[in-house]
Formats: C-alpha cells, sequence, structure tokens
C-alpha cells in the first residue's frame, strides 16, 4: 500500500477532521469497523465523524443517534457531530437539544451540509452552538449558497462559535479555496479543514495563517460508495487526503499541527506521545 | 514514460497560482515525470511568456515540450504562432476564460477561434483548452453551448488533436464523437478517473497535472491509486500521450 510520501516522519496524533459514518447508504448497511479497518489502514487514531443527514426527521434522529453510539462503542477513535438540517427549522434545533440532552459530553460539534450556508435557520444553529460550546463545521465550495465568504460572515457574528469552513472552499474553483483563508486571516475562531482542497492553496494557508487554523480532513464515509468508491482501496481515500499535506514538505511541527495536534485541541482529543 | 502534459510557468495574474522552472524541474525528479508539457500561465503579455518557456524548453530540451499561449483576440495572435512555432515550441495552451471570458461560447461562430484552428491544421501543432474553473456556475444553458461549441468546432477541424479538461458538459459522449479530442485529468478525483474509464476506457485520458493549480505528485498519485487497471493506469500515465504526441517527444 506505500505510496512515495510515506517517509520516516511520524506525527503524534493523525485526526481526520472530517469524515461520515451512517448505518446505512442506498438501502445497503454500513458498518462502523469498515471505517476502523480503513483508520488503521490509513495510519489514522481518531475520526471527526459528521455523521450523516436525513431525508425525513425521524431518518435524521436516527442517524444523529447512529454516530453518538459509534463513539461510546469505540472511545479515543470516534468524536460525533451532530447533524444540523435548517430545511427543518425548529425541528432541526430541537434536535441539537435533544442530541446535547443525551449526550452533551461526548456531542462535540454540529454539521451543516450542501447548500445550506445561506439558510435563515443558520443563525438560531449558531445560537445553540455557542449555547452549548460545540464547534460548526459547515460545508463550502464555489456556489452562492456554501462560498466561504458566507461562513467568514457567519464566523464573524459568533466570534464565540469556532467555525470550520469544510473542505476550505474546495477545488472546484480556482478561487474559493483562497478566499477561504482570507476568513480564517480576518476571523480568529475560523478553522480551515482541507479535504478536497489541493496542496497549493494549503500550502499558502499555512504561509499567511501560521499552522494553527488548518486540519487535514478526508470526507471519508464508511458506506464504500460515494467518492471512496473510485479508489482500489478503501484507505487510499484517507490517504490521498493525507498525501495534500503530507506532500507539501512542511516544518515537521507544522506537519504534526495539521495532521491531528490542532484538531485534537479544538476537539479536546486525548494526545499520547 | 510517464509525461504531464499540462503544467503551467509563471503567476497567474488573478488566482496566486504560481511556480518557478526550478519547482517544475524538482516536482518531476521526486515523482518521476520523465517529460513535461510546459506553457506559461495565462498572460496578457503572451509574447514574453512564450519567450519564457522557449528559454525553459532550451535549457532542458530532454524534459520539456513547449506550448505557447496566445490571446485569440489580439490582432497579432496568429502572427505570434508562427513566431513560437518558429522558436521551437509545439503546441498551443488556450485559455478562454482567461483571454475572452465564458459568456462568449466556445463555438466556430466564435470569429476568434477558426483562424486559430485552421493556422493548427496548416502547422500541425494540437491545442490544449484550460477552463480552470469549467465547474463554476454551469447552468444548462452554458453547460449545452459548451457542449454545442466544441461538438461543433471538433466537427470542422478534426485534424486537430484537442485536449480539453475532463469536466466538460458530455466530455464521455462528445470523445465518442470525435476522436480528435483528448481528456486532461487534471484535479480529477479517482472516482472521476474510473467512471471516466469506464465509461470510454482508458485511450482517450492524459495525465496532466495543471500544476500549480493542481500538483503534480499528488494528482499522479491520484491516478495510481484509482481503481483501474494496471494497463489502463500505464496509458493514462503517459502511454497515451507517447502514443498521441510522438511528433513531439
Amino acid at each position: 500500500m506505500a505510496g512515495d510520501y510515506l517517509t520516516d516522519r511520524k506525527n503524534p496524533i493523525v485526526i481526520d477532521a472530517h469524515t461520515h459514518l451512517r448505518g446505512e447508504r442506498r438501502g445497503v448497511k454500513a458498518y462502523v469497523e469498515t471505517m476502523i479497518d480503513k483508520m488503521d489502514a490509513a495510519g489514522v487514531d481518531t475520526i471527526i465523524s459528521m455523521g450523516s443527514g436525513g431525508q425525513y426527521i425521524e431518518e435524521l434522529r436516527k442517524n444523529n443517534d447512529f454516530n453518538l453510539q459509534a463513539a461510546v462503542d469505540y472511545p479515543g477513535r470516534i468524536v460525533p457531530f451532530i447533524y444540523f438540517d435548517p430545511r427543518y427549522e425548529q425541528e432541526g434545533i430541537d434536535e441539537i437539544d435533544r442530541c446535547m440532552a443525551k449526550d452533551s459530553e461526548t456531542f462535540k460539534g454540529i454539521k451543516i451540509g450542501h447548500k445550506f450556508a445561506v439558510a435563515r435557520w443558520m443563525y438560531p444553529m449558531m445560537e445553540k452552538a455557542e449555547e452549548y460550546g460545540a464547534v460548526v463545521g459547515i460545508h463550502s465550495d464555489h456556489s452562492v449558497r456554501g462560498h466561504p465568504y458566507i461562513i467568514g460572515d457567519l464566523a464573524n457574528s459568533f466570534p464565540k462559535v469556532p467555525t470550520v469552513i469544510l473542505h476550505m472552499g474546495g477545488r472546484t474553483s480556482a478561487a474559493a479555496e483562497m478566499l477561504s483563508i482570507k476568513m480564517a486571516e480576518k476571523n480568529p475562531n475560523v478553522w480551515l479543514e482541507t479535504c478536497f482542497s489541493t496542496p497549493f492553496p494549503v500550502k499558502k494557508a499555512v504561509e499567511i495563517l501560521g499552522p494553527d487554523q488548518i486540519m487535514f480532513g478526508s470526507d471519508s464515509s464508511n458506506s464504500g460508495l460515494g467518492y471512496g468508491s473510485g479508489y482500489e482501496k478503501q484507505a487510499y481515500e484517507m490517504m490521498i487526503h493525507m498525501h495534500t499535506i503530507r506532500c507539501l514538505n512542511l516544518l515537521q511541527e507544522e506537519e504534526d499541527k495539521l495532521m491531528g495536534l490542532n484538531a485534537a485541541k479544538l476537539f479536546g482529543v486525548e494526545v499520547k506521545i | 514514460m510517464i509525461i504531464d502534459v499540462h503544467s503551467q510557468l509563471g503567476k497567474h495574474p488573478l488566482f496566486m497560482f504560481e511556480q518557478t522552472l526550478d519547482e517544475i524541474l524538482g516536482e518531476m525528479r521526486k515523482y518521476g515525470i520523465e517529460k513535461t508539457f510546459l506553457s506559461s500561465a495565462p498572460k496578457m503579455r503572451f509574447k514574453e511568456a512564450n519567450d519564457r518557456v522557449e528559454q525553459a524548453v532550451r535549457n532542458h530540451p530532454e524534459k520539456l515540450v513547449g506550448f505557447f499561449n496566445v490571446n485569440p483576440v489580439h490582432p497579432d495572435a496568429l502572427l505570434e504562432i508562427d513566431r513560437a512555432i518558429g522558436l521551437g515550441l509545439k503546441g498551443l495552451m488556450l485559455d478562454p476564460e482567461f483571454h475572452f471570458s465564458m459568456e462568449r461560447p466556445l463555438t466556430p461562430g466564435n470569429p476568434m477561434l477558426p483562424p486559430i484552428f485552421e493556422k493548427a491544421v496548416e502547422k500541425g501543432f494540437p491545442i490544449l483548452i484550460c477552463i480552470p474553473n469549467l465547474r463554476v456556475g454551469h447552468s444548462h444553458d452554458n453547460a449545452l453551448q459548451q457542449y454545442n461549441g466544441l461538438d461543433e468546432l471538433m466537427s470542422r477541424f478534426p485534424e486537430v488533436r484537442t485536449i480539453v479538461d475532463l469536466f466538460w458538459p458530455g466530455i464521455i459522449e462528445l470523445c465518442k464523437k470525435h476522436s480528435n479530442l483528448y481528456v486532461d485529468s487534471a484535479g480529477a478525483s479517482a472516482g472521476r478517473i474510473s467512471s471516466l474509464v469506464a465509461g470510454l476506457g482508458a485511450t482517450r485520458l492524459l495525465f496532466g497535472s495543471s500544476s500549480p493549480r493542481y500538483h503534480t505528485g499528488n494528482h499522479k498519485q491520484t491516478v495510481e491509486w484509482s481503481k483501474i487497471t494496471p494497463y489502463q493506469r500505464k496509458l493514462i500515465l503517459g502511454g497515451n500521450a507517447e502514443r498521441i504526441f510522438k511528433d513531439l517527444l
């Protein structure tokens, strides 16, 4: 499995700050163990699981419960988020309360998916995040419904809420990734997660911001479908995004931060050296 | 032989992307790229940019194949093509987004393009069309114009070897219709690569990094880890380019 980036360099901890655990996808059952195997093969200690949304509220609740149970079953390996969907309006907000009432120690954040960064219910969600001291992770891309500028503006309105721009603007546009860096530069509560970004913007981010606001992520899932299905082996889905960081030839301490120490600090994951 | 069919030298005027010749050569060494098709980042002052590419190729003829860049709406565009070919540059990198805006569809109806393609027929050079933000703002109408425009252009100029982005609307269907059309893999995930190979086969897909926008080693690794056969991988990473562009190598 070795790629040309597998050097002697070791990171104190490797945390994949963007993954998805789900109980099933497209009618096919999925298992947490698939993700654990993938993590072990790729050399990932811990994942931040954004969970999965639902096409109706009961499904959303079920997926949030699945995500929590996975973290309970694999302590130290999985840090779960609550999936928030603004289409459910107040019920979506209530779902945050329900999850936090169930286990506010284990749930560390709230995830918002594609298209929703501009939704009016983002503001009540941010208020809830502030109330619970939760991290918020928001999908970003080049579009008017997920642009880093929109997320930066939201984070600026809630300076106490740590806000992660997932994908840091994300690959589809040559400009969006660079602009996500500006958002992090102007807002100390903004972090950038790197999956589907490319090495050049990540390197620029380190040059401009320093290494403390950037985290490796892969968007891997345990379903074997989606983006992961194009790889010869499941672990490659994580490893290609690790390569994005490791091919940059950063200083060892910078790479350590991007590969896990920053996420460990943000999400309260214990680092055993 | 591993061949990167798309790398750009210098600073992009709009997007902060940049790389030096030393960086390009260093990445080639590190990742085992034996040949790179090198153009300048798109520039309004394209003659000077072409001179820099020529100089790079002159100093490293065993590693680099030079592509020139012109602004097709500039009155000197055709003269510059003649000059660049005289300098030993072998292909054209066209950036329609930079030089004449995506709002003007890429069709033979655009009066700027046919003379360029006629020149390509006359001189026998290939054309690489690079649109860095192709995936952005695809309305149905825009996508249809892109599809129809390229369809018409390829029908009218079947002799011109043309390379376009993998994200071009309807790319598999267009490649099936036009044997002179090839696909630059730049920016594609493993899923995109394996699905394109499943739909089209591997003989039309060319490894292109489009560095510095994407990263040579990172993209090579993506191709190597894609769910395709070793033979298909070999074709994509260089076998196809060796066969299609043997006159350039």
